[in-house]
Order: structure tokens, then C-alpha cells, then sequence
């Protein structure tokens, strides 16, 4: 079985255009949520996460035109496009895959019955088409749409689709926008934070969104390979709680055994775990169920952090932008601190990272869960230290 | 030993075709929610809930039911490691649309939870898994049509790589007044028999012609 | 209040999906949640909204809902009680 290599990626959202301009915010604790009024996306005051228009409006425009591409598309095809700067991929050949994930697309053109982009553009594999055909890809995309997991199927789907050989390259890429549709949804479930979100703490109250993209591009080949001790997709799982299609389990069953499943996968059989990255979004129940299941898991004692507080919960993005975080804590050996958490509020005493600080970090496992009950986990580590 | 289909069912043009027979079939000209009424009934289904579903879970949630009637083997199988994996064309387009027809008219605003759920394609999978406690390997993927190779490929590598021991897949899709559901129970590492479906893209495509 | 009652009734069934239900179907003092219809946490919701868009009435807090939503007659009386 084939080794994948994270070869390079990119992340988008309110903190920046690259994977280091977001890092090093994160590092210094910076948050990129800001209370917005505006009507296209509210009826009343909520912190969001967004991605600076005018920006990417020029950012894009260096590369085509902005007028021809929907904000996701331009979000999705930057972040590509920066990722394979990095790299000598080649799009155009066969053996180079994309596999995009999303929750809900371009759904502001549903919302606003904008049509000008022709009748298909709404649909999520038309969205595919226009991202892999800007980069001359020839094979039709994969596309995941998993709710908030979307991200870890998409990363584990191009795992599997390496690992024999299918192809030799993925370009993973999550995207969603913030419009009018998500924030009116979870507001009707009351499940919005009128405050940036406290993942973890005893007084967390509700979400809070974000939009962006991510993009990590996995490799099976060593040539694309430029680091010494590269970060390696180990091993990954998707599950099912299987109990309610909004609400998680109570035990955290699901997610316990996408852990589970997803450290067998990657054939980590000590406990030697260093850092966890949660989902962490800040509802009660969530944040409750993870702690269960990272407790049954035995894993109370590995440092612990959300980044929700950060970039707000990007959604199909959250899962890959949250991972690439995940990889340069490994580059630089350190832990950024949960941001908004500081009176623990779940039953089981995990290690909740509270400060920035250095340390080594030779691996991490990430977690998700979603609507319709879906849960995700993936374990990355560096090659010569698991 | 291969992997392969025990049962499939096929939900379109007014018509529920199970194993390559016909078991239902409409001839009133029902609109969608009637005719998915019917064939609720016909298979004699007590779920309250499935009238809680949008179009598409219940297409999906229908199709898996009748996947699962009366099916002894898969009573052996560990529910955690069942899969349901699944493909679809339109996501919810169709529930998004009800959806934004709730928060359209700033004077009269009123999003609805119940429908807001139902607005991600991975939910039909969710209510499938609630039904019978499946917890294994789950996916929505998204294509412009129907895709055997990439479905049996993918499914196969779950099934032989132990992941999971029998799956739930195929397609459903709901969208603008029109449906189609192709759903396969596929169990893994069964004995090669003649009669045996093989759970293979060509052999799928032959069943759904 | 019988006519409340009955109201109630009819919008909860509708509202909440209810096939074959009928409002003869439902005690007015029975729980609604729990085993007897079976509704859950996004059904309360909803009954979040049916207050709000047939009787005007706000609920903030969904936890305030256990009470209000105990029974129908719970319903008919914190409208009652409510009543603009």
C-alpha cells in the first residue's frame, strides 16, 4: 500500500489567504469573527467569520475573471491555486484526482434567484465541473457533500483512492460560503452563539460560522515530496451515531468508533498521541459528546483544542483548513490554545490546550461530527516519527 | 469467495421493482407524496417518522426498507458494521428551495427547523442508520449521473478491507417532480455460487437497465 | 379554551407531520413528549415557531419550552396567559 504524503495546502478564510498568514494568527490568538449586520446574511446581529470581498475579489483577478466565478468557486480555486504553486502536480495528466467537499454550494444563488450563472450553477456537481475544469483536470471530480465530516470523507476518499494506485495525486479542496441560508438554519435551532463560541467551556451557548476553503494536496509520490520529514495521512473512518439526524448521541458511540476505526486504519497501535484536534463547534450536546468519546477512547490525557474561536466552523471547509492546522503544529512543534474556553464544561476532565505553547508534536488526530449523525477521524503523523 | 449483491430494488417511473419483479406499481397517476404514501403501505412500513422526511429521505428511506424486509442473512451482521454509502445528482436542492421559501419574505420570517434538517443529502443516510443501528463507513457523494465504477470500487475496498462486513448503496435522487432510487444490499465474502449476484459495475448496470 | 384546545390540536398535527393523527387522537393532559407521540427536539422547535407565527408569542430560550410544551393544555394556557 502506497505511502500518502501531504504534499502542500492552502487555507482561505477571514485570517488571511495562505496556510501561513492563518497559522501564524492562530499562534498569536487572533480571532476572525466580527459581529456583522449585514442584511444579505442576517435579520439581526451575529458574529461570522468572513473572507475580506474586496480581496478576493482581486486576488482572483489575477488569475481569471471574478465576474465569471461565484464567491465559493473563487474561494475553492484560489486555494488550489496556491496549493499547487507548492507543487510540480500536474492537473492535466490522468493520475491527478480532485475531490471537493461542501455542504450547501452555491447556495446564495439560490437564495437570491440569481440566475445569471445559468440554471445548473446551483447544483453541486456543476460547481465541481467549473473548480476541476479551471485547472484542466480531465476526469470528473469527486464530490462529498457530509455535512460538517465532509472534509475528513473527502481527505480519507483520497486516501483510498491512492493508496492502490488509482491515482497517483489528490487535490482535496473544502469550501462553503456564509449567506443567508446556514445562519437562518441553525438561528431556527437556536443554536447560534450571540457571542464568538466557547468550545468546551461551561458556558458555551451555540456556534458560531465561518466561510473559507482548504486545500491539501496528497501525493503518493515521493518526487512531490519536499520536506524531510514529512506529514503522512495515516488513516481515517467515517461513522454513523445512528440515533438522531441533528441531535449526537448521548455516549458518543459514533464518533468513539470513528476513532477507533480510524487509528486501526492507520495501524497506530500505541497511544502515543499528541495532540487532538476537536470539532469542538460549542453547542452543549456536541462539545459533551466528544469528551465522551475521547474519554472511551482513553485518550482524556492527549492535549486537546477546537478552532472554532478562530475561523468560526467553516462546515465543508472545517475538516481539511482544521487538519492543515493540524500539520503545522507538527512543523513547528506547538499547540495553539483553545480560544474562548476557560471554565471547563463537559464531564470528563480532558486536556483542553489553554495556552499557546511549544512542544513536540510528531502527530495529531482530528475529529468531526455532523448533521445526520456523521462522524469522521483522521490520524496524521510525520514519516520518520509516528 | 466474492462480494455480492443479496437484494436490490429499483424506485422509478411509478414502478418498485425488487430482484428484477415487479412488486409495485401505480397506475392512478399519484403525485409523488401519494405515491411514496402507497408503496409506504404496500409494504406495510409503521415508521411515524418517515412523514417527518423530506422527498428525498423518503425515496431513500423507502428503498432501504424494502432492502431490509425480510432479510435473515444480514440479522448476523454486526450493525455497527454495516455501511451505507450512497450517490445522488440534485443534494437537496428541492428542500432547499421549501427551505428559502420559509426565510424569503422579511415580514412574515419564519424559518422552519424541521425542513432546515433536511437541507443536506448525507441526512437520507442518517435516517437510514437510525432505523437499523447502522454505524459503519458512511458517504454522500454527489455526480451528475450514476456512477457503478466508482460506487463498486469504493464500497469493495470498504468490504475488503474489513471496514465494514455488508453495505447499503446505490443512488437516490429527488428532484423537480422526478425520482429514481437504485439501491443494492451488497454482503461481503460470500462463497462463489452460480446464482450469485457479483457485486460488479457491469453487472449493475445490466440489473438497472 | 375548548376551542383553543381543539386549535391547538389541529396546528400541532399539522405542523408537526402527523399522519393519521387526529385530534380526538390526542389527551389534552397526556405528555407530548415522551413516549406518547414521540416528538423530539426538533419538534419542540417547531412548536417554537407555531407560538411565535399563530399567537405572537416569543420563546428565547428553548429549555422554557419543557413547561410550556408539557401538554396541549400547557400550551392553551401559557397562550392564554400570554394573550396580547
Amino acid at each position: 500500500m502506497n505511502t500518502i504524503y501531504t504534499v502542500s495546502n492552502n487555507i482561505i478564510t477571514s485570517l488571511g489567504f495562505s496556510s501561513k498568514e492563518n497559522f501564524d494568527a492562530l499562534k498569536k490568538g487572533v480571532s476572525g469573527i466580527k459581529e456583522t449586520s449585514d442584511p444579505e446574511i442576517t435579520q439581526i446581529p451575529l458574529n461570522v467569520s468572513r473572507v475580506d470581498s474586496e480581496r478576493l475579489s482581486n486576488e482572483f483577478n489575477q488569475i481569471g475573471n471574478s465576474a465569471d466565478y461565484t464567491r465559493l468557486e473563487q474561494l475553492m480555486i484560489i486555494s488550489i491555486h496556491d496549493a499547487l504553486k507548492q507543487t510540480n502536480v500536474d492537473t492535466s495528466s490522468g493520475e491527478t484526482i480532485f475531490i471537493l467537499s461542501t455542504t450547501k454550494g452555491n447556495i446564495d444563488l439560490l437564495e437570491k434567484n440569481n440566475l445569471s450563472f445559468g440554471k445548473d450553477r446551483i447544483h453541486l456537481w456543476k460547481l465541481g465541473e467549473i473548480v476541476s475544469n479551471f485547472f484542466n483536470s480531465p476526469i470528473t471530480p469527486v464530490i462529498i457533500s457530509n455535512a460538517c465530516v465532509s472534509g475528513l470523507t473527502a481527505l480519507t476518499t483520497g486516501a483510498q483512492l491512492l493508496r492502490k494506485g488509482k491515482y497517483k495525486n489528490a487535490i482535496v479542496c473544502g469550501g462553503d460560503i456564509i449567506s443567508e441560508f446556514t445562519p437562518s438554519g441553525f438561528q431556527s435551532f437556536k443554536a447560534i452563539s450571540p457571542q464568538p463560541c466557547r468550545p468546551f467551556d461551561a458556558n458555551r451557548d451555540g456556534i458560531t460560522l465561518g466561510e473559507g476553503a482548504g486545500t491539501i494536496i496528497l501525493s503518493s509520490e515521493e518526487k512531490h515530496v519536499k520536506e524531510k520529514n514529512p506529514v503522512i495521512f495515516r488513516g481515517g473512518a467515517n461513522t454513523n451515531d445512528a440515533n438522531h439526524i441533528s441531535g449526537p448521541s448521548r455516549t458518543g458511540d459514533g464518533l468513539y468508533y470513528a476513532i477507533r476505526n480510524a487509528l486501526t486504519d492507520a495501524n497506530k497501535t500505541d497511544e502515543n498521541i499528541d495532540y487532538i484536534s476537536g470539532h469542538g463547534t460549542a453547542t452543549p450536546y456536541n462539545d459533551e459528546m466528544e469528551s465522551k468519546a475521547i474519554a472511551w477512547a482513553e485518550l482524556e490525557h492527549v492535549p486537546v483544542n477546537s478552532l472554532k474561536a478562530y475561523w468560526g466552523h467553516t462546515l465543508g471547509a472545517a475538516g481539511i483548513v482544521e487538519s492543515i492546522a493540524g500539520i503545522y503544529s507538527i512543523k513547528e512543534n506547538c499547540l495553539i490554545k483553545t480560544l474562548g474556553y476557560s471554565e471547563h464544561g463537559v464531564s470528563k476532565s480532558l486536556n483542553i490546550i489553554k495556552e499557546y505553547k511549544k512542544t513536540t508534536i510528531n502527530n495529531f488526530l482530528k475529529t468531526a461530527s455532523g448533521f445526520g449523525g456523521s462522524n469522521a477521524a483522521a490520524y496524521f503523523s510525520e514519516l520518520n516519527n509516528d | 469467495m466474492e462480494n455480492i449483491i443479496t437484494k436490490y430494488c429499483i424506485i422509478q417511473n411509478r414502478k418498485v421493482i425488487v430482484n428484477g419483479e415487479t412488486q409495485f406499481e401505480d397506475n392512478d397517476n399519484l403525485e409523488y407524496g401519494k405515491l411514496m404514501k402507497s408503496i409506504y403501505k404496500h409494504y406495510q412500513i409503521k415508521y411515524p417518522k418517515y412523514f417527518k422526511m423530506d422527498n428525498l429521505s423518503k425515496l431513500a428511506f423507502l428503498g432501504s426498507e424494502i432492502l431490509m424486509q425480510n432479510k435473515d442473512n444480514i440479522q448476523d451482521i454486526d450493525p455497527a458494521k454495516v455501511g451505507v454509502i450512497l450517490q445522488n445528482t440534485n443534494s437537496t436542492i428541492d428542500t432547499d428551495s421549501k427551505y428559502v421559501e420559509t426565510i424569503r419574505d422579511k415580514s412574515n420570517y419564519f424559518p422552519s427547523p424541521a425542513v432546515f434538517v433536511y437541507t443536506l443529502p448525507n441526512v437520507m443516510i442518517g435516517e437510514i442508520c437510525i432505523r437499523h443501528k447502522f454505524q459503519g463507513e458512511n458517504a454522500c457523494f454527489i455526480s451528475k449521473d450514476f456512477n457503478p465504477e466508482f460506487i463498486t470500487e469504493y464500497v469493495t475496498e470498504l468490504l475488503d478491507e474489513d471496514k465494514i462486513d455488508a453495505c447499503i448503496t446505490g443512488y437516490a435522487d429527488y428532484f423537480d417532480g422526478k425520482y429514481k432510487a437504485m439501491m443494492f444490499l451488497v454482503e461481503k465474502n460470500k462463497e462463489n455460487r452460480k446464482d450469485n449476484i457479483s457485486f460488479k459495475p457491469e453487472i449493475i448496470k445490466n440489473l438497472i437497465k | 379554551m375548548e376551542e383553543l384546545i381543539q386549535k391547538i390540536k389541529e396546528q400541532v398535527i399539522e405542523v408537526l407531520n402527523l399522519e393519521d393523527v387526529e385530534p380526538d387522537d390526542i389527551d389534552t393532559d397526556d405528555p407530548l413528549f415522551g413516549d406518547g407521540l414521540g416528538l423530539d427536539s426538533i419538534d419542540a422547535l417547531e412548536l417554537i415557531v407555531l407560538l411565535e407565527k399563530q399567537y405572537g408569542l416569543k420563546i428565547e430560550d428553548p429549555k422554557d419550552g419543557k413547561k410550556i410544551f408539557y401538554s396541549i393544555r400547557t400550551i392553551a394556557e401559557f397562550i392564554e396567559n400570554n394573550k396580547k
